[in-house]
């Protein structure tokens, strides 16, 4: 890791957060902020789970669970306790605690035996979960899941100034693909309502738990996690309880994921099985930090800000794409069918694992 | 010149013996060794001298007797609490962090016997005493201007000198080496045995030394004890023993004799 590089990739995350900061200004639209606000929600997420897999080399699947554990909580505190601040921190916190506890349960009964038997009980956990959820649908609302409200101060009907702040519409510069199409110069109004106030909430929980995280794994304790995961068996031999260390980091993942699910829904105002909870979210969670770069936090800001993005506007590219070849290559023009992006995904999955296995934060940390 | 045999014994096996399956690999050992002393090991290829090693640091668990370190029972506690106690180990098949740095190997021992593993919020490359300590060790075997590569990077021989690092890095009362300079090179190994003759004689320690060389251990050995199919067969100073009938015979030329 020579200073140069890890120069370039603090240099592509400033870049990132930089934008993520100004994105209601310089993306604004409805779908821009929303995209914008589930990146910070997913980069806490897949931090933290880059903490247990990356880190101190343990596979779970129970991450997603803990993740919906705190949006859910937020989202009974809500529905039961009414709208007001205190209501929703409880149920943060209700949500994280649930979590800590039954990661430390799991931790307790699997960690001791063998990582592998640690993999298949968060298997078994999450999917209980998951049944449970759909089948107690007079608390959670079931398959449909729960909407309710959120602070007023957090509301997109809070209005702050009188007068709208001022963005720019990149929807009107010239060869511009992204943006919402309603092009009316180059600047544009942005409207200082709740909506934005939640979307600063969102941003601003993610500085802090992603600072919170970094410091983590360069700590004492961080060193130890990868000194477990580098050779469990010397850092036992030296003196290091190594079960405890595994659940703790459990633990402190779950817990963070949980923060992460609870700040989703307040960006959302809903929860569900299908939104929270659910496999194919652990698989993009993967996808996420495998694309990033294990080992590394920043290589989850990376990893989940392209995945992101290649989902929210891969399928307006490959229209766009498909528009200009159609006439000259009819054939290229069907694999360009925006139907076809997850293929597209995969497909740019794999050249990502193929060219850089150590993921795109260690590409850019190794040089060349 | 016999000591008295009710002093506390820095660490002791009593019977010590482990079966795998019906082969018996380590039978009866019943050893004491004695603070400032420094015992070598001797015995022929799977004599079970790395056995008896993973019996006592708490590798693996003993099918029968105990072991006991300054008196107090051992035998049922896992490795790291053992060395968390003052037991420390060198292994015989190198054993190290490859990911990280010669560095950060050394480090990563010196910051479990300092017990500070639990902190989160401070820098670990914050902490300069243990930085300092680690740097003043890699000169010690040599090995501070790689201080910053990965162990991946290190010859065999670097990697055994790192190996003997981290067990001085712990400063534990037991030092067991397991053939520290096998796969050394000639002018590596005996500086690496300078540092294990340096903690000879010190209060409040004791040496094992796993050795197949002779030289080294006439040289270094206040006593030998020699295991045989994993029994104890003999145990006394370096010259009566390495005389003794019943060693000639069981080496029978095999390595016994000055290299
Ligand atoms: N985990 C194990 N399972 C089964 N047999 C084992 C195990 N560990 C060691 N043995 C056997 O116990 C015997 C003693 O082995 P050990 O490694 O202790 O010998 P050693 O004296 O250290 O030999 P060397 O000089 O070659 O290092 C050998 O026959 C070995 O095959
Ligand atoms: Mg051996």
């Amino acid at each position: 890791m020579t200073a140069r590089r890890s120069w370039l990739l603090a240099a592509v995350v400033a870049a990132i957060l930089a934008a993520l900061a100004a994105a209601p200004f310089l993306f604004p639209g409805v779908r821009a902020m929303d995209t914008a606000a589930r990146i910070c929600v997913f980069i806490v997420l897949a931090a933290s789970y880059d903490l247990l897999l990356g880190y101190a080399g343990i596979v779970s699947f129970a991450h997603v669970m803990f993740f919906g554990m705190g949006a859910y909580g937020v989202a009974l505190a809500s529905t039961h306790l009414g709208r007001e601040a205190p209501g929703l921190v409880l149920g943060a916190g209700a949500g994280m605690a649930v979590a800590v506890v039954l990661a430390a349960l799991i931790g307790l009964f699997s960690l001791r035996v063998r990582a592998i038997f640690f993999a298949m009980i968060t298997l078994a956990v999450a999917s209980a979960v998951a049944v449970l959820v759909s089948q107690l649908s007079g608390l959670t609302g079931g398959e449909d899941g729960l909407s309710f409200q959120i602070p007023r101060a957090l509301s997109p009907a809070a209005k702050y100034l009188s007068e709208p702040l001022t963005g720019i519409d990149p929807a009107a510069l010239p060869g511009a693909i992204f943006g919402g199409g309603e092009t009316g110069g180059l600047f544009t109004e942005v409207k200082a309502n709740g909506k934005l106030a939640a979307y600063y909430l969102v941003f601003a929980s993610m500085l802090v738990l992603l600072a919170l995280m970094r410091r983590l794994t360069v700590s004492p304790f961080g060193s130890v996690l990868m000194a477990i995961r580098e050779n469990e068996f010397r850092a036992e031999a030296i003196g290091y309880r190594v079960v405890r260390y595994r659940i703790a980091v459990t633990c402190i993942s779950a817990g963070i994921a949980a923060l992460a699910g609870a700040l989703y829904a307040v960006w959302l105002r809903y929860v569900g099985p299908d939104t929270v909870l659910g496999f194919p979210i652990m698989v993009d969670l993967l996808l996420m930090v495998v694309i990033g770069g294990m080992g590394t936090i920043w290589g989850a800001v990376i990893g989940v800000t392209l995945f992101m993005l290649a989902r929210g506007y891969l399928q307006d590219l490959m229209a766009a794409a498909q528009g200009a070849v159609a006439a000259d290559l009819p054939a290229l023009a069907v694999f360009l069918e925006p139907d076809r992006w997850l293929m597209w995904l995969g497909i740019l999955f794999i050249l990502s694992v193929y060219f850089f296995p150590s993921g795109i934060a260690g590409r850019l940390k190794a040089g060349r | 010149m016999r000591r008295d045999e009710t002093e506390t014994a820095l660490l002791e096996t009593r019977g010590l013996t482990v079966r795998f399956g019906g082969h018996v690999a380590v039978d009866g050992v019943s050893c004491r060794f004695r603070e400032g002393e420094l015992t070598a090991i001797v015995g022929p290829n799977g004599a079970g001298k790395t056995t008896y090693f993973n019996l006592v640091s708490g590798q693996i668990r003993a099918s029968a007797g105990r072991v006991l370190l300054e008196g107090r029972d051992v035998t049922r506690l896992s490795a790291s609490a053992r060395t968390r106690r003052g037991m420390g180990r060198a292994f015989q098949l190198t054993n190290l962090f490859p990911g990280l740095s010669v560095l950060e190997n050394v480090r990563l021992a010196m910051q479990a016997r300092e017990g500070r593993g639990f902190r989160m919020f401070s820098r670990a490359m914050g902490d300069w005493e243990l930085l300092d300590e680690a740097e003043r060790l890699l000169q010690q075997v040599r090995l501070l201007s790689l201080a910053e590569m990965p162990v991946t990077a290190l010859s065999h021989g670097d990697q055994r000198k790192l190996e003997v690092a981290l067990l001085m890095a712990l400063e534990p009362r037991v030092f067991m080496f397991d053939e520290p300079t096998a796969g050394m090179s000639a002018d590596e190994a005996p500086h690496v045995l300078d540092l294990v003759a340096g903690l000879k004689g010190q209060p409040g320690r004791t040496v094992l030394l796993v050795e197949h060389k002779m030289d080294v251990i006439r040289e270094l050995a206040d006593r030998i004890i020699v295991l045989h199919n994993g029994v104890l067969l003999a145990d006394g100073p370096p010259d009566e023993v390495m005389d003794s009938e019943i060693v000639q015979e069981v080496y029978m030329g095999q390595a016994l004799t000055d290299v």
